[in-house]
């Protein structure tokens, strides 16, 4: 199996006729060249998608005139917001002024090198994965302090201080969270948690409920962490209802109030490139990243008709509560399921692990995001700090425990 | 230990800023994210409306009465045009007065969704204003049948209506009223129970009734303090004592009377009184009778003055008007409730946050137009 | 347990809040938006009874003057609360035929101009009722835009043009006509203001001579009473006051109401002529109104030199 991108690229023929220093930079600089494609193009296609979908929660429709549906906004946007003018403030602290949203982006966007997006395809195998996800994505707020306080705007600078509290403090429960899913792991590397996230076992290890053996169902500790770890991160990533730093009611743009441009749309790029990092991150930990929720294909057909027989009661329900008939998810899902009877081939590729279970994953965390974000209202400062110290840290303590008592009672470990 | 002490800053917010309903300058002195003084500065959007009545006769300040307070014109106009009817003392035909109500109340439910919307937004929540904004389009489209226009009326004239409502128009009232009802009940599940929303709202601002009186404060912001107190019930005008309604008072569900909690949901609840209202006066709505019959050929009031006060959304609107017996009002002097509701901002917002003074101006639902007038 | 409830009670409500939204999203067809340019708003039809263009109904937008059927009363022009239609009219000759209204009524005044500034107008559909013709109809037609605003090559001064878009002339008499009108109704006026000065010197001189008399008579008798030279003084000032008014005759009430009408025109005035910080407008410049050339040219100027 290839360890890495960048050990793949440097196995073609072409590279190993050069120098290796020089094979070996290169295909550094196509990784990270890759990767910074896929945030910037992941940006667009998001907020596309989110605008769409807060559309529908508003009874809008969203973008509809550039493109098919709108489907070309997002990139006209983009287009615009680089044609703009770069107003710097002319007692803007230039320097900071200038390399904070660079700040942020770089910190946003160099964690997805240890992020296996599936079995074979990640910029760098590290075996400190996780650690160095949780510590690079801290630097973000070193940005935002950075371009809040250079603005020389008493808005920037709240924004920023709100920033610099709220991340630092919901790092605690966020990491306490994750070490939990260490320590059941043992290991800090990305794609080892993933591994062991394979086949298929019992719900909370004794309920016989024939579920993949994701941390998620792992135990009800775990299960409770993987909310709370979304939890944490919504606010670490400043996103509703935590996201005070930039509470456009109250603070016109937070630590971005000054910015125009190019630098605000790096803003917007890191933005959505970490909302995505949490996304994969619940995915690897929680979700078992790119494994395939079924052990064979037999378990993809039977999966399936599961999914279709729910699909069918949700629209009776439905139909039964609003006198409404939506056929999407009952379509969509007979079509899948009369597709993997027919196909064997389907079937089995549905129960191969890789990047579209990924993507599926990420996909549906992204949008329970949007959702929250669409739904709440924004909470105050002190009480962020409150749900912060008082509410999720006691549980991610308590979790911690919890797990390492299911880890004896189930047998994992021994004393 | 000894107290970390830090230099107050002075933060002005607005006149261009999201939450500021208008153009409305804050100015703050913070210490921190504590707010410890707050000093409104107004004035940014004056409409002249004194020096335009001075010079027009009494049927063409009309317009400009809904120029002022914009999300109730017609509230606005149905307060003037009552004034100016009670010194010539002319009687209205009973479907005028019918209509002036149906067409009152749904202003008055027009302005609260606006005002609970923009209130979910003060907090952070963008999708109720949306679904608010939704239900207020439909009222318009009722007023666009009826007057033409969409915002701005100039529907109610001084002796009886512009022109009759269009057939149809009363069946689609109902219709929107059958709608309506299961809608606030949708804005109660989203908004009205949501703990961060009671979190952020409860206990912010509380107005107690002492407060409230000494400051002038009308309207939902006053009975909201549990002063119950609403023109429509204890000096009944128009037809308002032929109805059956409740006034919703603060009640301090989820915390103490008078917080900016209560101030919102007891325009929830007035927006539900309010089609009760409708629904009545809609089921007695005489069918016959020339809406522009009692309008005067001439509109010279004799010499006199007089202060009429009607219930309007945002609280008790008062007009003054001097006649000197000629066809131009010598002075109108508009008493607008905005004003005096927000002057009470420095004694309940100080000791909050940011966030809540933000929370607490929008509670207090105010209009820029009328209060700089 | 106040603080496990509390939590309890959170996402509970929490979770009531996202099935809104989410019974929303699963039915994106219950959608309210209008994709403007292609749909519009129905606008409700329904004849109120004014005039006999089918097409009026209650949505109050464009102002149309149906101008055969004008009689020139002015009546809109009065009840305008903020000035935005001037009338320009004019005798008709002895026996010239300036036709009838379509109610029959002969029309007695000549409509040499019918302005109707459309960028002042506020909508409030006072003008219509008092027509005694039904002739000032507010039609449906909210969409003003015309495709050359629509040019990229929009100078500065030419973006007065988009007001001067929206006011509109409806009477069909030629502009040299209508000078000529003016001019006649000048001589005429003139000859008769000249007609009343006259009768006016005559009657003064006759009362100055009287007062002489009088004066001398009493210079007679020796006794100086300064009730008289009192008198004097007041005819002296009421005939000339006569004589003012009689000369303001002459001038067209409509132009007054221009100059009138034309104070709140600065509002608009910060589109073409947005002040540089740097280079401060004399004061002057700011009270000019929009239509003197050469506070247009200001911005061009100062534009081209930034740029």
């Amino acid at each position: 199996m290839i360890q890495s991108l960048a050990n793949w690229i440097l196995s073609f023929d072409i590279l190993a006729g050069l120098g290796n220093p020089i094979a070996w930079g290169l295909s550094l600089f196509i990784v990270s060249a890759l990767i910074f494609v896929f945030v910037a193009v992941n940006a667009i296609v998001l907020v596309y998608i989110e605008r769409k979908v807060s559309a529908f929660m508003q009874v809008r429709l969203g973008p509809m005139r550039v493109g098919k549906f709108g489907s070309l906004q997002t990139v006209a946007d983009a287009l615009k917001l680089l044609q703009k003018e770069d107003i710097i403030p002319r007692s803007a602290d230039k320097i900071l002024f200038l390399i904070g949203p660079w700040v942020i982006l770089v910190a946003s966007v160099v964690t997805f090198a240890a992020i296996p997006f599936s079995d074979t395809l990640l910029a760098a195998d590290m075996s400190i994965g996780l650690f160095y996800v949780v510590s690079i994505s801290s630097i973000v707020v070193l940005g935002i302090v950075m371009a809040g306080w250079a603005s020389n705007n008493k808005w920037s600078l709240y924004g920023a201080m709100r920033s610099a509290a709220q991340i630092i403090s919901y790092e605690i429960p966020v990491g306490i969270t994750l070490i939990a899913v260490v320590a059941v792991v043992g290991s800090l590397n990305l794609q080892t948690i993933v591994q062991a996230q394979g086949g298929t076992g019992n719900l909370f290890y004794w309920i016989p409920l024939p579920l993949p053996n994701w941390f998620i169902f792992h135990s009800p500790f775990l299960f409770l962490a993987a909310f709370i770890y979304l939890i944490g991160a919504t606010a670490e990533i400043n996103r509703t209802p935590f996201d005070i730093p930039e509470s456009e009611s109250e603070l016109v743009a937070g630590f971005m109030t000054e910015f125009s441009g190019l630098r605000w749309a790096l803003f917007f790029l890191s933005e959505y490139a970490n909302a995505t990092l949490v996304a994969f991150l619940v995915a690897i930990i929680f979700l078992g990243g790119w494994q395939s929720p079924f052990s064979n294909y037999a378990g993809a057909q039977i999966g399936f008709s599961i999914l279709t027989l729910l699909a069918v009661m949700w629209t009776l329900f439905v139909k039964a509560k609003t006198q409404r008939l939506s056929f999407y998810p009952l379509g969509l899902s007979l079509m899948i399921t009369i597709a993997a009877w027919l196909f064997p081939g389907f079937a089995i590729w549905l129960a191969s692990p890789g990047l579209f279970w990924m993507l599926i994953k990420v996909g549906s965390v992204i949008f329970l995001l949007m959702w929250f974000r669409w739904t709440f209202p924004r909470l105050r400062v002190d009480q962020l700090m409150y749900v912060s110290w008082k509410v999720i840290l006691p549980i991610s303590l308590f979790n911690l425990m919890g797990v390492a008592v299911w880890m004896w009672l189930t047998g994992e470990i021994h004393f | 230990m000894s107290r970390l002490h830090a230099e107050e800053m002075v933060l002005n917010m607005g006149p261009q800023h999201p939450s500021t309903h208008g153009v409305l300058r804050l100015k703050l002195r913070t210490d921190g994210e504590i707010v410890s003084h707050i000093e409104p500065v107004i004035g940014y959007l004056h409409r002249s409306f004194e020096k335009h009545a001075e010079n027009l006769e009494y049927q063409m300040v009309t317009p400009f009465c809904g120029r002022c307070d914009y999300l109730a014109a017609m509230g606005s106009e149905h307060g003037y045009a009552m004034a100016v009817e009670k010194m010539m003392g002319i009687e209205l035909p009973e479907r005028v007065e019918y209509l002036r109500v149906i067409f009152a109340e749904l202003q008055r439910i027009a302005s609260h969704l606006v005002a609970v919307g923009t209130f979910g937004l003060d907090v952070g929540a963008i999708t109720p204003f949306i679904y608010c904004f939704r239900e207020r389009e439909l009222i318009l489209d009722l007023f666009e049948m009826a007057s033409g226009a969409r915002l701005l009326y100039n529907y109610i004239w001084i002796g009886g209506l512009a022109h009759d409502v269009p057939p149809g128009f009363v069946e689609k009232t109902y219709e929107f009223l059958d709608n309506f009802e299961t809608r606030v009940a949708e804005y109660n599940q989203i908004l009205t129970g949501n703990k961060i929303f009671i979190e952020r709202a409860a206990d912010i601002g509380v107005m107690t009734p002492e407060v409230a009186i000494n400051y002038g404060v009308t309207g939902p912001s006053l009975r909201a303090s549990g002063v119950n107190i609403d023109l429509r019930r204890t000096q009944p005008y128009s037809i308002y004592d032929r109805f059956e309604f409740d006034v919703p008072l603060g009640e301090g569900t989820q915390g103490t009377i008078g917080d900016s909690w209560d101030r919102y949901y007891v325009r929830v609840r007035e927006m539900e009184e309010s089609a009760r209202i409708i629904r009545q006066a809609l089921d007695q709505l005489p069918v016959e009778g020339d809406v522009k019959s009692a309008i005067p050929r001439r509109i010279r009031p004799p010499k006199g003055e007089i202060y009429f006060r009607s219930e309007n959304a945002r609280g008790e609107l008062g007009y003054y008007i001097v006649s000197n017996g000629k066809n131009v009002p010598l002075r109108v002097k508009m008493r607008s409730p905005a004003f005096s509701n927000l002057s009470v901002i420095n004694e309940i917002g100080q000791g909050f946050m940011i966030s809540d003074v933000i929370a607490i101006l929008g509670s207090l639902d105010i209009v820029l137009g009328e209060i700089d007038r | 347990m106040s603080y496990f409830s509390n939590i309890t009670n959170a996402v509970g409500t929490l979770i009531e809040g996202m099935k809104v939204t989410m019974g929303y999203f699963v039915r994106p067809r219950e959608h309210v938006t209008l994709q403007y340019p292609d749909e519009v708003w129905p606008i409700p039809t329904r004849n109120i009874g004014v005039g006999e263009l089918d097409a009026y109904n209650t949505i109050r937008s464009k102002l149309v003057v149906d101008i055969d059927d004008c009689i020139g009363c002015k009546a809109c022009e009065r009840a305008c609360p903020v000035n935005c239609i001037h009338i320009d009219t004019y005798k008709g000759g002895p026996d010239e035929d300036l036709g009838t209204t379509s109610n029959g009524t002969k029309i007695k005044l000549l409509t040499a101009s019918f302005i109707i500034d459309m960028s002042e107008c506020m909508f409030c559909d006072l003008c219509t009722p008092p027509c005694p013709e039904d002739c000032i109809t507010m039609t449906p037609d909210y969409q003003f835009i015309s495709n050359d605003n629509l040019k990229m090559d929009v100078t500065p001064e030419q973006r007065w043009r988009d007001r001067n878009l929206l006011i509109y002339q409806f009477s069909k008499v030629s502009e040299t006509e209508r000078q000529q009108r003016k001019a006649q109704a000048e001589a005429i006026a003139k000859a008769k203001a000249e007609a009343l000065a006259l009768k006016k010197a005559e009657a003064l001189k006759a009362a100055e001579d009287k007062a002489a008399l009088a004066a001398a008579e009493e210079a007679v008798t020796a006794k100086l009473d300064p009730t008289s030279a009192e008198t004097v003084s007041a005819s002296e000032s009421v005939s000339t006051d006569i004589n003012s008014t009689g000369s303001e005759v002459k001038v067209d009430i409509p132009i007054a109401s221009v100059t009138l009408a034309e104070t709140p025109v600065p509002a608009a005035e910060p589109v073409a002529n947005t002040p540089e910080p740097e280079t401060p407008v004399a004061p002057g410049d700011d009270i000019s109104t929009p239509d003197s050339s050469e506070n247009l040219e200001d911005p061009t100027t100062k534009e081209s030199e930034n740029g």
